[in-house]
């Protein structure tokens, strides 16, 4: 008896009443509880994570140029004579345009000008799912909504909103590894899933045996799903991983936006009228 | 450290990991500056502020988080606990050593803890465990590597402050509680 009583001490008590407290807690936010809360809470922290993101971006990118100061001269010598040779090549500009809207026809490349975007700041990241989740300064209030897409100001696709606050949103990069899009390769018309492996690089499932897709390709997003719009950039197949028992062959695809580098970026609502 | 400053070095310690070590450390993963805090609390501060701390950064990170809310409050008070109650007899007296091995128990617990409770969480979605344990093995020791070498910086320039203004113990352990 003096044992049992030596077991459930207070303390013991105290703990067990906790640890259920937590654990309804943590099952009460799985059935999306606490949500409100939550956005909440992160519309409050934003601000603070806006300035803090925006200082510090600042701050590297100045103390990155003063590094490289040698190389920016030998960079600007380099431009100078790039200037020279381009004033040559701007006689032939309007040839390369016609051409250029010819190949955007035929690869069915779609044109940043027919989409309604919303430009919005990157004030921060998911501090623990790092480099797969982020935050931007633009929310319900401009129009955000989940599942847009999120690409960069160069046109590239970085990944689709998540999560909407009034005026922050959180985007869930394609290297999430919940994340998946369908995706087609510019030159080979292969299709196929592309997948975040919660690392630097993509994998692309389900490409068909018999496709012919090689690596250098450029990987487009295929529209299919209704997730994203068709055509635009994703990455660049590294390697194409196939074997004679699997049913599909995968690729690995490098993305061609750099995440950890990216200020600002663009949120496509839908098309223009 | 008292209550309020505690949560105040929180609060800068989530800022800085969420806004600021992107920036600084742009390969994927950064050292991970709340979990140090913590830790760092929980051997130098007396109890109440060691839970208000570790209640506060479990509630940022489950803000600022796309994981299920209320699984790194858990991890932070078994993380506080575990060192409130070990920190009497291993922990008792503070030099860097200690520190980091403080350190790299606190990391290790963090790690296994989140890998279990996310990849609970994502198998409750139907998903897979294999992206919680992939991170358990192959980012977990570079997580390591970073809290350590953020531990001795930290500590280092503790000891010149000291200095500085004539404290010959910048790291009190509170053997009394």
């Amino acid at each position: 008896m003096r044992k049992m009583q030596k077991i459930f001490s207070k303390k013991v008590i105290k703990a067990a009443v906790f640890l259920v407290f937590i654990f309804s807690f943590t099952f009460l936010s799985f059935r999306g509880f606490f949500k409100g809360f939550k956005n909440t809470g992160a519309s409050l922290l934003f601000p603070a994570q806006k300035v803090f993101y925006q200082t510090s971006k600042r701050i590297t990118d100045y103390t990155r140029a003063v590094f490289s100061f040698n190389d920016i001269l030998k960079e600007n010598f380099v431009l100078k004579e790039q200037v020279d040779k381009l004033q040559v090549d701007l006689s032939k500009l309007s040839e390369i345009k016609r051409e250029n809207e010819a190949l955007r026809e035929s690869l069915k490349l779609a044109p940043k000008d027919e989409f309604d975007f919303v430009f919005a700041n990157v004030i921060g990241y998911d501090p623990v799912n790092f480099g797969q989740y982020l935050f931007v300064d633009r929310g319900s209030s401009a129009g955000i909504s989940n599942g847009q897409a999120v690409i960069t100001t160069e046109g590239i696709v970085v990944g689709k909103i998540f999560e909407v606050q009034d005026n922050t949103a959180k985007a869930q990069l394609l290297s999430d590894s919940n994340c998946s899009i369908n995706v087609i390769s510019q030159e080979t018309r292969s299709t196929g899933i592309l997948k975040g492996t919660g690392a630097d690089n993509l994998i692309i499932e389900m490409i068909p045996q018999d496709s012919a897709i090689t690596a250098g390709e450029n990987i487009i997003t295929s529209g299919l799903g209704g997730v994203l719009p068709k055509g635009f950039l994703v990455g660049v197949v590294e390697r194409v991983i196939s074997s004679d028992v699997d049913a599909y062959k995968s690729a690995r695809v490098k993305p061609l936006a750099d995440i950890y580098e990216l200020s600002a970026v663009l949120i496509i609502k839908g098309f223009k009228n | 450290m008292n209550a309020p400053s505690a949560v105040f070095l929180i609060l800068i310690a989530v800022l800085l990991q969420t806004a600021v070590f992107n920036n600084l450390w742009p390969w994927g993963i950064s050292p991970n500056i709340v979990l140090v805090s913590v830790v760092y609390l929980a051997l130098t501060s007396k109890r109440r502020t060691v839970v208000i701390a570790a209640l506060f950064a479990g509630l940022l990170l489950d803000i600022l988080s796309s994981s299920i809310f209320g699984i790194y409050l858990l991890i932070f008070i078994f993380i506080s606990e575990f060192f409130l109650f070990a920190r009497t007899f291993i922990f008792a007296k503070i030099n860097l050593i200690i520190l980091l091995f403080a350190v790299l128990l606190g990391t290790v617990f963090y790690e296994i803890l989140s890998a279990i409770l996310n990849g609970l969480a994502f198998f409750l979605e139907a998903q897979s465990f294999a992206y919680s344990i992939r991170d358990l093995i192959f980012l977990a020791p570079k997580e390591i590597i970073y809290n350590l070498a953020i531990t001795a910086i930290f500590f280092i320039l503790t000891k010149i402050f000291s200095r500085i203004f004539r404290n010959d113990k910048p790291l009190t352990p509170l053997i009394k509680r």
